[in-house]
């Protein structure tokens, strides 16, 4: 997100701002709509409404900046002996700009540095149009180009079946414009002048079989079109899923999972029936009318203007109705929608209804809802009747035209015009609306596929986290070294501040602190699933930066707290991360893990099959299979994230063994809630608001009596209690 | 009830500061109004917050803004109109409609405002009081007081997606 516009030349000019940290415009101020614009240049802010100086605040001599949000909009303070400043009014559409723009001073108020806005711009910044949710393409400006780049390999793949259906498609529509003339010549030649002979038998003939290709290159041209579609619709949706499970955390986060799936499933097919179905007919009604309209003038250069020239009429008329019956259905569809939601509501709470003796006033409610959806649907459909007529008088007015000015000349004598003739150009007018209308979907196609392709190469044009190629393994010890890490899932947010410590390799490490104090961040930095803002993080000291995210991974293990288990066996499960495992070393691992027993108590053992995310077992039972699965990996280090936190004491002790025979050979890591679980950690790191308090084994950090004896103190009085 | 008795609570201004409040003797710094119901009875129930700890506390309940000094209710009003701002629509000067959006160039109370609704058969609600509000695409409200006994034929024209 842009924080940093360009400085109003109007301001510029009196005011020099040479280098400056922020400048947004906003539009509020004492409840008017105004220009207005912030600078934040030197550590002070300047508000200027209509580009005269108004305000300025010294960021310094503040508490903190925060936005607060109102009915329409918010405004921006700074706080200070409990009183808050307001800088500026603003309207909705500038409250995500505002809201970074915040944080951004804020961090600088708390640690000192000016933080920048990584989210997605949410308005386009020519029109202020919002985008629509996950894409940055603007329907109205359409400044994107070469949007349909990315697909074209996706279509070459198809090159034959694509040229074999437009040749398909050339051959229907000639043989279409065949059919006119075919009539025209049965008319003239043989009705109108009563012969019948073998000639007459042979065009019958001809048009019969023009009918009966038709239907045949049709039904080839379907095969061949499904085969493109369905084909491109996979290969495209492949390699969307293909991106997104190679896409860093960091970037799969910016999307929520419902709209990742809905790229993957609707926009893809969007693209893929605007690509190969719409653009075949678009094509279709071009080749027709290019054909038909080359036919005519070369005919009747008259006539052709007299069935042409409606023809814009026809689509302004027939896009203004199409707009307008839209609505209707549109309301339709909340209405009805409305009353299905009234009965549900009614339904679902008929024991409340009963209670409350309210059955009257709930069939009152629901009796307006059904008349509600009765007065739309009759209004609706009237105006359906209406409007079908309507089209086809527009349709048949040019035909009506052609009627005249023929049977006319053909009365007076004045043309050579026939009958056949008036028969052949009415299927000409036909032809040349039909592919009119065709054409006039153009531009709503068109933008339908610019809006589902921009999504979509949001998620291609990202970069992949790693190489998937690259399976290089890497021997490590298991040192892990933290130098000064910054970190926030917003950058401006951090939520782990300057973090330095060294674990030694096969040390057992505990991590404590209250929620949301970064423990599950900075095990998630361990695991490199994020990557710091500032500051590195070493293995063996090596950069993990540098190190493929591939082969560092494969050097962590990972137990959390919500353990997902995949359908299938419990071998499969456990041999997950490691295919080429032997039954073995399955075996060794789920003892290690203390699995072993329960399993062999399964009717199949290992080949018992679990349900969709590992139904049929228990809590524990989950844990300690995904235990063994990490530990089959063979990993140098190992994480385990509350892994016993909603367990029973019982199988908490169980779980604990196991990772006491683990942590004898790896570096490990532990979250634990109960602090007393972490009292064989050789040291403990203390969390507290994102920053490392305390860092010493568990007698150390006692005697100390600070931070952490304060949490143990409390969570004792708790048990206590 | 936490009702508060308006004649020992009284407000003091700053510029650009929200407003601070004395009540029984006591100072409570920027303190913030809240409508109980902003719709149906904007100016009764009104509830009176100030900061504490990390989030707010509720001084009590005016409960009619009228029971307010002359004063008060001014400052009260003012912090009102910012918290629930809600531009009253006056007149549709033009309006156009493209890829799903209406267009409305409008007048308004708070100066000249082009609103963008897009799917405009679901941003637009009556309200019990006869009043119309129009949700943008920003999701901020605009208000038509009245809006069956408007003369203006654009704003008539939204009767249709009703």
């Amino acid at each position: 997100m842009n924080l940093k516009l360009d400085i109003p030349l109007k301001i510029q000019e009196k005011y020099h701002f040479v280098t400056y940290t922020y400048a947004i415009s906003f539009d509020l101020h004492d409840n008017h709509y105004v220009d207005g614009f912030l600078v934040v240049a030197n550590d002070i802010i300047y508000v200027f409404i209509d580009n005269v100086l108004t305000k300025q605040y010294r960021i310094n001599e503040y508490e903190s900046i925060k936005v607060q949000a109102t009915y329409s909009g918010g405004y921006l303070y700074a706080l200070k002996d409990k009183k808050e400043h307001i800088i500026i009014e603003f309207s909705k559409h500038y409250y995500d700009k505002i809201a970074s723009l915040a944080l951004g001073i804020d961090l600088y108020l708390q640690d000192g540095f000016y933080g920048e806005s990584d989210m997605m711009e949410k308005h386009c910044s020519i029109c202020q149009t919002p985008f629509i949710e996950g894409s940055t393409y603007c329907a109205y400006c359409n400044k994107k180009k070469n949007i349909i780049k990315n697909f074209l390999p996706f279509l070459l793949k198809y090159k034959w079946w694509i040229i074999l259906q437009l040749f398909i498609t050339l051959l229907v529509v000639l043989l279409s414009t065949i059919r006119p003339s075919l009539y025209q010549k049965i008319v003239d030649d043989f009705i109108d002048a009563k012969v019948f002979n073998s000639s007459f038998v042979l065009f019958v003939f001809f048009l019969l079989l023009i009918f009966f290709l038709n239907s045949v290159l049709g039904f080839f041209k379907g095969i061949v079109s499904f085969n493109v579609t369905y084909g491109f619709i996979h290969d495209l949706r492949v390699k969307v899923y293909d991106k997104v499970q190679h896409m860093s955390l960091q970037s799969a986060n910016k999307r929520t999972t419902g709209g990742l799936i809905s790229r993957i499933s609707n926009d893809v097919t969007t693209i893929s029936n605007v690509m190969t179905s719409s653009f075949t007919y678009i094509i279709f009604a071009m080749i027709q009318f290019i054909i038909i309209a080359v036919l005519m003038i070369y005919q009747n250069v008259l006539l052709t203007l007299i069935v042409i020239l409606p023809a814009p009429i026809v689509v302004i008329i027939c896009n203004r109705l199409w707009q307008v019956i839209g609505i209707k259905y549109q309301k339709n569809w909340k209405y009805v929608s409305s009353s299905n939601n009234t009965l549900h509501d009614i339904l679902s709470g008929i024991k409340v209804v009963k209670t409350y003796g309210t059955e009257n006033k709930e069939v009152e409610r629901f009796n307006k809802a059904s008349k509600d959806v009765k007065d739309i649907n009759t209004y609706t459909e009237k105006f359906w009747s209406t409007y079908t007529p309507i089209i086809n008088f527009i349709f048949g007015f040019s035909q009506v035209i052609i009627y005249y000015f023929i049977s006319k000349s053909i009365v007076d004598g004045s043309t050579v015009f026939t009958i056949g003739d008036l028969i052949k150009w009415t299927s000409y007018a036909s032809m040349i609306y039909t592919s009119v209308n065709m054409l006039a979907s153009l531009p709503r196609r068109l933008n339908e596929l610019a809006i589902s392709a921009d999504k979509i190469n949001d998620i291609l044009n990202e970069k992949d986290e790693f190489d998937s190629s690259f399976k290089e393994n890497i021997e490590t010890k298991g040192e892990v070294v933290f130098d000064k890490v910054r970190f926030g899932y917003i950058s401006f947010a951090p939520v782990l501040k300057e973090i330095s410590f060294k674990i030694n390799p096969k040390e057992t490490i505990g991590i404590v602190g209250y929620s949301g104090s970064g423990k599950t961040t900075l095990v998630n930095l361990i695991m490199k699933l994020y990557s710091p803002n500032h500051g590195k993080i070493y293995l063996d000291g090596q950069d993990i930066s540098k190190i493929d995210s591939y082969a560092y991974r494969k050097q962590i293990g990972a137990v959390l707290q919500e353990t997902l288990l995949f359908s299938g066996t419990i071998l499969e499960n456990i041999k997950y991360g490691n295919e080429n495992a032997s039954l073995n070393d399955v075996i060794r691992v789920a003892k290690m893990a203390k699995a072993h027993d329960f399993i062999m108590k399964k009717e199949f053992g290992y080949d018992s099959k679990l349900g969709k995310q590992g139904e049929g077992l228990s809590g524990g039972e989950k844990q300690r299979i995904a235990i063994a699965r990490a530990l089959l990996a063979n990993p140098s280090i190992f994480i385990f994230d509350e892994a016993t936190s909603s367990l029973d004491t019982i199988t908490e002790k169980e779980i604990q063994d196991a990772i006491a025979n683990i942590s004898k050979t790896k570096t490990t890591f532990i979250i634990a809630h109960r602090l007393s679980t972490l009292q064989n950690a050789n040291r403990l790191i203390v969390l507290n608001r994102g920053k490392m308090v305390e860092f010493g084994s568990h007698e150390q950090l006692l005697a100390k009596k600070g931070y952490y004896y304060s949490l143990v103190k409390a969570q004792y009085m708790n048990y206590e209690k | 009830m936490d009702y508060l008795d308006c004649s020992k609570l009284h407000f003091t201004s700053e510029k650009d500061v929200l407003l601070s409040c004395y009540y029984n003797d006591e100072k409570y710094e920027s303190v913030k109004i809240y409508r109980c119901f902003p719709l149906s009875c904007p100016d009764k129930y009104l509830s009176i917050k100030y900061s504490f700890s990390d989030g707010e506390k509720e001084l009590g309940i005016i409960k009619d803004i009228n029971d307010l000094s002359k004063d008060d209710k001014e400052y009260v009003l003012h912090d009102l109109t910012m918290r629930y701002f809600m531009p009253e629509i006056k007149k549709i000067k033009k309006h156009t409609y493209r890829q799903k959006y209406y267009t409305f160039v409008c007048e308004t109370n708070c100066g000249d405002k082009t609103i963008r609704v897009k799917d405009i058969i679901y941003n637009l609600f009556t309200t019990k009081n006869g009043d119309l509000l129009i949700k943008d695409c920003d999701e901020s409200y605009y208000i038509i007081k009245d809006y069956q006994n408007k003369k203006d034929k654009n704003i008539k024209m939204l009767r249709s997606f009703l």
